[in-house]
């Protein structure tokens, strides 16, 4: 028996490294995502618009970019600038339309008024401060290389708070310092709430001078079914800060209408809940522009208060 | 036929008709028929490995599933061969399938994230068989598309179904070599099964930073590459006995080592896709042993 064996050893052999090389042979690799092959020749859509026009008079705000397809072409830039540089969009016509009066908006770059320091490539702001109306549709047009995309807000009122805990839900205060979640989910109002702060700082280190820049934080509520408000909420971002006791906080609660909490959460889905339960049919997030555009126009009620940080503390 | 959820009542006449014309050898026939099925098949491929099918039943907002089927076909045998030939067309009402973002676990309104609409499938097989000697082979092909039409999902008229897979070849072939060994070797083809790829991207300020929004073109509209294998046994057959009968098998699954992606996960942030495959060269050893 053992003579058997050994005159066969080799051929035991090759089976044995067989086996050990179909139970060992790579299962996963990792591409580049452009190498996937695709069926059709599908165009991209030419521009991505981020717009809100708030109830508050200010220089109102609207961000276009260019989409990108997968390509070794398109560089991942992390600093604001280079990124503002590379994908913002310039030659665009922007008009704002409330209740059938107009208002013009330019590039950022070009507004004399508009601070310095904010300016960006892609960033059109209105020419004069201007604010929201509530209860009114919000029509904001676009032309860009001879194309006009459309899109179309209503401005829902926002619902006054009384005390911070009404909009700070998804906060945690203990002593000293504030925890909270990027997203309080399972509300049963939806709404935007920032927490911001004005400082006086150097933005540029060769200058002396002073410029007051706001330093805020905001968090969204949504309404999703109880169900997945537990599980959800250990994949939601988590911020936690502490600050001077004098420093004055702003709260500030914007409406959000029907559509936008659509367009918010798809986002999400799409985005940071992508490898988590909330893991969805892959679809394109919907939007609000005409013509093939991506990007949300939205238009928010806003209600503010103001606290010093002991303050907030406390009151919670 | 009636079902029944709920005390609501859903009737339905399922008639069925065919004409058949015998000759000698072959055979042609002609169907038509309607069905209705209380449960359905909800079927997508958003995650890997599994496209996580769920059957559901009928309710008070999703309606029994009704085809109307025609099919035609042509059948010979012929010392020792046999063939066949069928078209199909099916016309399905109240077709069901999820909307864009449906969340689908642990969601106890799974009903509020479908739609349902018309679905169409239609295609044509072919089949050649010899059964006699000591080489006998099957060799099939297959056309089939499977359409949805459900206002609400799409921007298109119709898309693909999750299951569409138009091409499917097998090749089969049994080669008796002596009266206790045999050889055995099948080959698989069939077309890619739908996906929905990204095919760019825009960007969206969030509090923490910005997130890259992936852009697709239309659901189902990409499809994974073609899969294919093929796989050789050889089977001997041991002297029976009068109680038992007893063979043993060595095969090899994946001969030529072909590399078939399962899934494709992608991560929008780095640009970058991993994808899952299965490539073994797998042997196997099989022993049977039959009580008559």
């Amino acid at each position: 028996m053992l003579k058997k064996i050994q005159k066969h050893s080799i051929k035991f052999l090759v089976l044995i490294s067989f086996l050990i090389c179909a139970a060992c042979s790579k299962t996963s690799e990792i591409m580049n995502i452009s190498d996937i092959v695709t069926n059709d020749s599908y165009q991209l859509p030419e521009i991505a618009v981020h717009g809100t026009v708030i109830s508050e008079l200010k220089y109102q705000e609207v961000q276009i970019t260019k989409p990108h397809a997968y390509n070794n072409l398109s560089p991942l830039l992390y600093n604001d600038s280079l990124f503002y540089d590379y994908y913002g969009l310039s030659g665009a016509e922007i008009i704002l339309k409330i209740n059938n009066t107009e208002y013009e908006f330019i590039e950022s770059l070009y507004h004399p008024y508009y601070p310095h320091y904010k300016k960006r490539k892609g960033l059109y702001v209105s020419k004069d401060k201007i604010k929201g109306m509530i209860d009114s549709e919000h029509l904001l047009q676009i032309t860009y290389n001879n194309k006009i995309y459309f899109a179309r807000d209503y401005m829902i009122p926002v619902k006054a708070f009384h005390s911070y805990s009404e909009v700070l839900s998804g906060i945690v205060i203990d002593s000293s310092s504030i925890k909270y979640f990027n997203t309080n989910l399972g509300a049963t109002e939806c709404f935007f709430v920032e927490l911001s702060y004005t400082d006086s700082i150097h933005i540029d280190t060769s200058s002396s001078q002073l410029y007051d820049v706001t330093f805020w934080n905001y968090f969204f509520s949504i309404q999703l079914p109880p169900v997945l408000v537990e599980e959800s909420n250990k994949i939601s971002l988590q911020t936690r800060f502490s600050d001077k006791p004098d420093r004055l906080y702003t709260i500030k609660k914007y409406s959000v209408s029907n559509l936008y909490q659509k367009y918010t959460i798809s986002v999400l889905s799409e985005t940071i809940w992508n490898k988590s339960l909330f893991r969805s049919m892959p679809s394109n997030v919907p939007t609000n522009f005409s013509k093939g555009a991506v990007g949300f126009f939205a238009a928010c009620d806003v209600y503010s208060k103001q606290a010093t940080f002991k303050t907030l503390l406390q009151k919670h | 036929m009636n079902h029944s959820f709920l005390g609501i009542l859903f009737y339905r006449i399922e008639p069925r008709i065919s004409l058949i014309y015998k000759l000698q050898h072959s055979e042609f026939s002609i169907h038509y028929n309607i069905l209705s099925q209380a449960m359905q098949i909800l079927s997508n491929n958003a995650y890997a490995y599994t496209t996580l099918e769920t059957w559901i039943p009928m309710s008070p907002n999703i309606k029994p599933l009704v085809s109307n089927n025609y099919t035609c076909s042509y059948t010979l045998n012929y010392n020792g061969f046999s063939g066949m030939v069928e078209g199909y067309l099916k016309k399905i009402k109240n077709q069901v399938d999820y909307v864009d973002y449906a969340q689908l676990f642990s969601n106890p309104f799974i009903e509020s994230e479908i739609r349902t609409g018309s679905a169409k499938a239609y295609g044509i097989e072919i089949s050649f068989q010899k059964n006699q000697g000591n080489t006998k082979c099957l060799i099939s092909y297959s056309y089939a598309r499977v359409l949805y039409s459900i206002s609400q999902i799409n921007s298109i008229d119709t898309y693909r179904a999750p299951y569409d897979i138009p091409h499917d070849i097998k090749i089969q072939i049994n080669q008796e070599i002596t009266s206790r060994l045999s050889c055995n070797a099948m080959w698989i083809f069939t077309s890619g099964r739908p996906a929905t790829f990204p095919r760019g991207y825009y960007y969206y300020q969030t509090p923490t930073g910005k997130v890259e929004v992936p852009i697709y073109s239309v659901r189902n509209a990409d499809s994974y590459p073609n899969y294919h294998r093929l796989d050789i046994a050889f089977r001997y057959g041991f002297k029976g006995r009068k109680m038992i009968e007893h063979s043993l098998s060595l095969g090899v699954f994946n001969v030529y080592g072909r590399v078939n992606p399962l899934s494709y996960t992608f991560n929008n942030e780095q640009q970058i896709v991993t994808v899952t495959y299965f490539n073994f060269v797998l042997p196997s050893l099989t022993y049977v042993l039959k009580f008559k």
